[in-house]
């Protein structure tokens, strides 16, 4: 190559390469920047999003964490304000004899408590603002009547006399202790008078910020209850007049649940209106109001409007609904089936709530010690399915800790902690829920003679009844094995309503139980709703 | 989380896939991660991991070089399980990337994140990463990765070519017992424990530029630079005769461009007999391009990942894609050894494979490490 021809293509290259650029630089001064450096650019908007979008979740939860915090500060305030209160409580000392009279000799704080000077002569639940010969008067003298009679043990009777009274806007506390003679006759009641409203207040409060927290920590959770409380509600509205005990079964879930959030007020009222033999519309729509109240008490921290809560509601965006469309178009029922079950799977911990929480409670409450397992939460199930079983599991709980589980000086060789275990998994094509305790067992001819005792077995049939079925006993409604209904273990429809879920949901549930060793509840579930179930 | 892992350098599939899991516990899997060599049949690979852990979610691809736990191999599969409660993984297998469209971006998304039951404009981006698997021969990355990456919120997105053994001539994506081509696969998944994003790479710019003066983007080639024919301006830059640079040569000397003070390496994948060069990514006509100098690997490596370590204390996975690039030079300069003990360093487990390309939240990129470690609960 000459050197002419040399200079001539370096020319040539060079007036390419300065074209070319010009032409670029053209189109980048018009706002073409090639799709390199769009690309590039998108990136970078993207990852400048992110950070937006990171920043602004950042801010969300320190919010979150904020009220968290303040409400952790509160609770510890107030418990160090009940210490202070309890240090500082007033007491006032007073004798009463077998007709109520306060004797001569009371402590002058008692002036003050109960509001009146002179007090001696005068009648105890008089004073304590109980109408003479009213019922209420009647049962107080009653109780004070058979202290004196001495015939049933002293802490029966001392337990029958009132020991929280109301007057004004004050509470009173009450304890009686009998004092006796050298013949060890009950010669007189000294009570103990102190005044507990500050008292109550400040724990009252605490309970609720102690609930706060615990919702904060389980949002979606609760969310998914009270959107599940909502339809219930309204679905037993309508059953009110025909079905009493799928009324009756939906107010006591709602009950358990509400107490597993520790709302332990709204579930002592809803325990009030089941103690009554008829629930009725204005029943159901006070639990509502009392739902809807507490959120709008607590709107600020909590950010949930219980009106705008629609338990049935999924979300659905376009993209899916032309998938549906044109499903529909092929009349693809099977792909239609299956497109409903992906848009209805959740993970099962937000139905469950706080299981663990609830357990905690419970045993604390119960006076019993227990570890407690829960294993497979976060399953995927189809809450149509699911979410009636999983929202009765507290009863199976329930019963395993009031019942099953025995004090720790029962357990003989047994370790003193026991031991509960729930687990779900999917396996063989169904959701598999287990709920076992190393208890007591189920003894199935107790189990027999109380429905024999309740009526509803005659002596003979329950006699020939197998085993398994005396055991299936305990699902039968209003069939409760211990004494009377509380707080804790209702009247009897928890267990029935377990298994009622469970069957009507299209499962089977199973009892294995050894005396003296544990009982283990097997429930399994469809995966998916069958195809002709609404 | 549980991992467990194996390799295997045996060519007949079923037996490969049974002497690298052999040693497994019977941990119930999440998911299963596996890369294979040209040497295994991925169709047959992909069966036998069904048949030995039905219903396990199973991602994987062909590759050109394998990474397992601090060692580098060649014509093997290596496999991981995982259990990780601490982890919902979801994944999709997307089709036709020839012809993937953002619509259909929108669509793939849209189905992880309802099987997440996730919301996305309600998104924790603390909680969610994404990776892709994609076919390597297609050119179709860059779209793919950008789509996706805008239809996934912007979630961290890591990802890699498929590789095979440097054959170009078909590379596969494997999903839940299928092997596919012309196809990718896509996982999101949301984490309840920490993780971090790694990229890497160990090059900077030198003073030696070239300008893009006639280019056919849509296949990668630039065919003149500075207004010769692309070869022989490129050999110039590199002080050297055309006929000497081979692929062997060119992959050393990538050339890199720069967008906001950042650097991006554009390397050679290879050599048109009309001295025209095929770039692993996206090329156009006005590019400045520098001619890449070098750093030492593994300092380099060493200092990004110091800053892992820093993030999450030692992870407990580690999921890596190297270009193939990367490895052709550790190989040559007998830096595998000391490149995968820093990965050991970094992370409990590893595993990786050489690519013929990464992804990055959105971008194709290449001649890098990206790289996805999780650490451990809190």
């Amino acid at each position: 190559m000459s050197e002419q021809t040399d200079w001539k293509t370096r020319a040539e290259a060079a007036e390419r390469t300065v074209s070319v650029l010009k032409a670029k630089v053209r189109a980048l001064y018009n706002g073409d920047q090639g799709a390199v450096q769009r690309q590039l650019d998108r990136a970078r908007q993207r990852e400048e999003r992110m950070r937006a979008r990171r920043a602004l979740m950042q801010a969300k939860n320190a919010a979150l964490q904020e009220h968290s915090a303040r409400l952790e500060v509160e609770v510890a305030q107030r418990t160090r304000d009940i210490q202070i209160i309890l240090d500082n409580v007033t007491f006032g000392f007073l004798v009463i004899d077998r007709q109520a009279t306060v004797k001569p000799g009371y402590t002058r704080s008692c002036a003050a408590l109960l509001g009146t000077e002179e007090i001696a002569g005068q009648v105890l639940p008089t004073i304590l603002g109980l109408v003479p010969e009213s019922n209420p008067w009647l049962t107080y003298m009653m109780s004070i009547d058979e202290v004196y009679e001495d015939f049933m043990p002293e802490e029966l009777t001392l337990a029958q006399v009132p020991g929280r009274v109301v007057i004004g806007d004050r509470v009173l506390q009450l304890e009686g202790r009998t004092i006796r003679d050298d013949d060890d006759q009950v010669e007189g009641l000294l009570m103990t008078i102190s005044d507990i409203t500050a008292l109550e207040a400040a724990r009252r409060e605490n309970q609720i910020n102690r609930a706060l927290l615990q919702i904060l920590r389980q949002k979606d959770a609760f969310r998914a209850f009270l959107a599940d409380c909502r339809v219930q509600l309204s679905t037993a509205k309508d059953a009110v007049a025909d079905n009493k005990t799928f009324v009756r079964r939906a107010v006591h879930t709602i009950k358990g649940n509400a107490g597993s959030y520790g709302l332990s007020e709204i579930a002592t009222q809803i325990h009030r209106i089941e103690e009554a033999p008829v629930i009725d519309t204005s029943d159901l729509d006070q639990i509502d109001e009392a739902l809807r109240s507490f959120l709008a008490l607590h709107r600020e921290v909590l950010e949930i409007e219980y009106d705008e809560l629609d338990g049935s509601a999924f979300e659905v965006t376009p993209a899916r609904l032309s998938e549906l469309e044109l499903l529909v178009e092929r009349s693809d029922t099977a792909a239609m089936r299956a497109w409903m079950a992906g848009l209805i799977r959740k993970p099962a911990s937000l139905l469950l709530g706080p299981l663990d929480m609830f357990v905690a409670r419970l045993a604390e409450r119960l006076g019993k010690q227990v570890r407690f397992e829960l294993s497979g939460a976060e399953t995927l199930v189809d809450t149509t399915v699911a979410q009636p079983v999983l929202r009765n599991l507290s009863h199976l709980i329930r019963n395993a800790l009031d019942h099953g589980i025995e004090p720790d000086y029962e357990r003989g060789e047994k370790p003193p902690i026991a031991a509960l275990r729930v687990s779900l998994a999917e396996a063989g094509g169904a959701l598999h829920i287990t709920v076992e305790d190393d208890g007591r067992g189920i003894d199935p001819d107790r189990i027999a003679q109380v429905a024999v005792d309740r009526g509803v077995l005659s002596a003979a049939v329950a006699a020939d009844l197998p085993r398994a079925e005396k055991i299936n006993l305990i699902f039968h409604d209003g069939l409760s094995s211990s004494a009377e209904a509380t707080e804790i273990s209702g009247r009897g429809v928890g267990m029935s309503a377990v298994r009622g879920a469970v069957l009507s949901s299209g499962g089977t549930l199973t009892v294995e139980t050894t005396l003296g060793a544990g009982t283990r509840f097997h429930i399994t579930l469809p995966i998916h709703a069958a195809a002709n179930a609404a | 989380m549980h991992v467990c892992q194996g390799r295997s350098f045996l060519t007949d599939a079923a037996r490969a896939v049974e002497e690298a899991t052999e040693s497994w516990d019977t941990t119930p899997l999440d998911l299963i991660i596996l890369f294979c060599s040209t040497e295994q049949d991925p169709a047959a690979v992909a069966a036998a991991v069904k048949e030995r852990f039905p219903g396990v979610l199973t991602i994987g691809c062909t590759t050109a070089g394998e990474h397992l736990t601090g060692a580098h191999s060649n014509k093997s599969l290596v496999i991981t399980g995982v259990s990780s409660p601490e982890i919902t993984w979801t994944a999709a297998c997307v089709h036709n990337v020839s012809t993937y469209t953002a619509e259909d971006a929108e669509e793939t998304a849209q189905g992880l994140f309802d099987q997440l039951g996730a919301d996305p404009d309600e998104l924790d981006p603390s909680r969610y990463f994404s990776m892709l698997l994609i076919d390597g021969l297609r050119m179709r990355e860059e779209a793919v990765a950008s789509a996706l990456a805008d239809a996934l919120q912007g979630v961290p997105l890591v990802g890699g070519s498929a590789g095979d053994d440097l054959k170009f001539t078909e590379t596969a994506v494997i999903f839940n017992g299928e092997s596919v081509t012309d196809a990718a696969v896509v996982v999101l998944a949301e984490s309840a424990v920490p993780f971090s994003i790694i990229k890497h790479q160990h090059f900077t710019t030198t003073p030696q530029t070239l300008v893009v003066t006639r280019a056919d983007p849509d296949k990668r080639t630039v065919h003149e630079l500075d207004g010769y024919p692309a070869l022989e301006a490129y050999a110039r830059a590199l002080g050297m005769a055309p006929e000497a640079v081979t692929s062997d040569v060119a992959f050393l000397h990538p050339v890199t461009f720069t967008s906001n003070h950042e650097i991006y390496v554009r390397s050679v994948q290879s050599i048109g007999d009309d001295g025209s060069l095929v770039f692993y990514c996206a090329v156009e006509e006005g590019m400045v391009l520098d001619v890449g100098g070098h750093h030492d690997m593994v300092d380099m490596l060493a200092a990004d990942l110091d800053r892992i370590r820093g993030e999450l204390g030692k992870a407990e996975l580690l999921i890596a894609f190297n270009c193939i690039l990367r490895s052709l030079e550790a190989i040559g300069a007998e830096q595998h050894c000391a490149l995968g003990e820093l990965l050991q360093e970094t992370a409990v487990a590893s595993i990786g494979f050489d690519t013929y390309g990464e992804q990055l939240n959105g971008l194709h990129i290449n001649q890098t490490l990206v790289a996805l470690a999780i650490g451990k609960a809190a």
